[in-house]
């Protein structure tokens, strides 16, 4: 610019300046849980329903891909079908003898889905994080719909993450599989807690999730076993089905355990999710516990707040 | 230079940052290669760099860098750093960029999402004792920059003529103000 004449600012200056900026913005965002402010606006009116369209058109691209197969592929599909409903048909009718011992049985466990008298509202995901190291995802409702942070997050029978950020039109959710994620959770057959964490490497390599800290003196708990959300955990509502373990081993040095969860959620083919409105703690009894709280196993947790 | 050029330059890289944010968040979601998702805003941050110079691509990549932070619920201004400093390394090299040849820009992009890599797991995982690096750099980082680089094929002719259309403005604003 300095050709034209016009004061010249050094490029030096101008990534100085940016970068101390982004400190304070850093420094701002841990102490007050700043995550936008006037930006969440344009968030709300220029890409949130951008993307609502653009998701829209993706969903339907990816529909059509999926419906462009041929009818020789199709007819295949329907014979195989077809076997597959007689041999279904035969197993039902066996099953349906068995459900009535099954619910005297329910009864007597109380394993009957908690979460079917919560609240909740259903949203489309709109969008994935923009990056391959995260797993979060933007929903269609926002403040306005009554969504707010640390609210639990399911879709179909299980578990799939908490609202870390809340606009009026959208929210931001991160899933119980994203590497910083902590969830306080329990072994439903024993009531044994444990930590459920993601972990990007496990997710990458087995499409799993890790637990660790389980308690387990007399070694019950085995494969197959369901783990559900704890009852002391801050931030999510007690009994909601996070996955079946898969492997259980001795953690070094502990008398604990660790192993490997297959979530009950296909987080790969996620477009509807259904927001639970309801919160574990509300506000102030959260402020209340966290002031004279002991370090317990559930402080690990990482809710929806900041980090 | 008078203000609306200043303006209608800021805007046409804000239209480019806008439209690699949609791509990236809503159509290439739906594209994952093997889970892997390219990295369209590393792909602007990085080539308007060294199409212009630092300070375009340091604010560039703030802009870039803002838009993620928005959306990640992380703590705010990460991002915004890891794509200044991109922008502005790319910057470095406006030199050698004559815009005759494809393979520098390819290189820069791959090269700029493997530093962009680097970045995030430093600030992100290795704090958190995620040590296992090589794991990191050869299942996360290498398959992205692949990815990556593809789609910056596809994205270098756009772009390109992004940069002839702020070369013309600074012309015109240049005759403007003799």
């Amino acid at each position: 610019m300095d050709r034209r004449g016009g004061p010249k600012v050094p490029s030096r200056f101008v990534l100085l300046l940016l970068l101390i900026f982004c400190v304070m913005l850093l420094f701002f965002s841990y102490a007050t849980g700043f995550s936008g402010g006037p930006l969440k606006l344009a968030a709300d009116y220029v890409f949130v329903p951008m993307q609502r369209g653009m998701a829209g058109v993706g969903n339907r691209i990816y529909e059509a891909m999926r419906e462009g197969r041929t009818k020789r592929e199709l007819a295949i599909e329907n014979e195989s079908l077809k076997r597959r409903v007689d041999e279904l048909e035969k197993r039902l009718t066996s099953i349906e003898l068995q459900e009535g011992e099954l619910n005297e049985l329910r009864k007597l466990y109380k394993l009957d889905q908690r979460y079917s008298k919560y609240k909740t509202v259903g949203a489309y995901v709109i969008s994935r994080s923009a990056s391959n190291w995260f797993n979060t995802f933007t929903i269609d409702k926002g403040s306005v719909d009554g969504i707010q942070v640390d609210m639990n997050v399911i879709a179909g029978s299980g578990l799939v993450g908490i609202v870390t950020e809340v606009g009026r039109h959208y929210a931001v959710v991160r899933s119980i599989i994203d590497d910083t994620s902590n969830v306080s959770a329990m072994v439903l057959s024993t009531k044994d807690y444990c930590i459920v964490g993601g972990n990007l490497k496990r997710m990458s390599e087995s499409s799993m999730i890790d637990f660790s800290s389980l308690e387990d003196a007399s070694d019950k708990v085995e494969e197959g076993d369901r783990l559900v959300t704890s009852n002391i955990s801050d931030k999510y509502l007690q009994g909601l089905l996070i996955g079946y373990i898969s492997n259980v081993s001795e953690e070094k040095g502990a008398k604990k355990k660790k192993g490997s969860v297959t979530p009950v959620v296909d987080f790969k083919h996620l477009s509807e999710v259904l927001v639970i409105k309801e919160l574990k703690n509300p506000a102030e009894l959260q402020k209340k516990q966290q002031g004279g709280k002991a370090k317990t196993d559930k402080s690990k947790e990482t809710g929806g707040g900041k980090q | 230079m008078k203000l609306q050029f200043i303006v209608s330059k800021v805007l046409l890289v804000l239209l480019a940052v806008f439209v690699g944010f949609f791509a990236q968040t809503a159509v290439f979601s739906h594209f994952a290669l093997a889970g892997v998702l390219p990295n369209v805003l590393v792909t602007v941050t990085s080539m308007l760099g060294f199409m212009r110079g630092r300070k375009a691509g340091a604010l560039c990549g703030f802009a870039c860098g803002l838009l993620c932070d928005l959306f990640s619920g992380d703590l705010f201004g990460t991002y915004a750093m890891i794509f200044v400093l991109v922008g502005y390394l790319n910057g470095l090299f406006k030199k050698l960029y004559f815009g005759d040849n494809i393979r520098l820009p390819l290189m820069m992009v791959a090269l700029s999402d493997l530093v962009y890599g680097g970045m995030v797991y430093f600030s992100r995982f290795l704090f958190r004792s995620r040590m296992d690096t090589g794991y990191y750099f050869l299942n996360v980082c290498v398959p992205e920059m692949v990815y990556t680089v593809l789609v910056a094929i596809l994205l270098y002719f756009p772009m390109y003529k992004l940069d002839q259309l702020l070369v013309t403005i600074d012309k015109r604003s240049v005759r403007h103000s003799a």
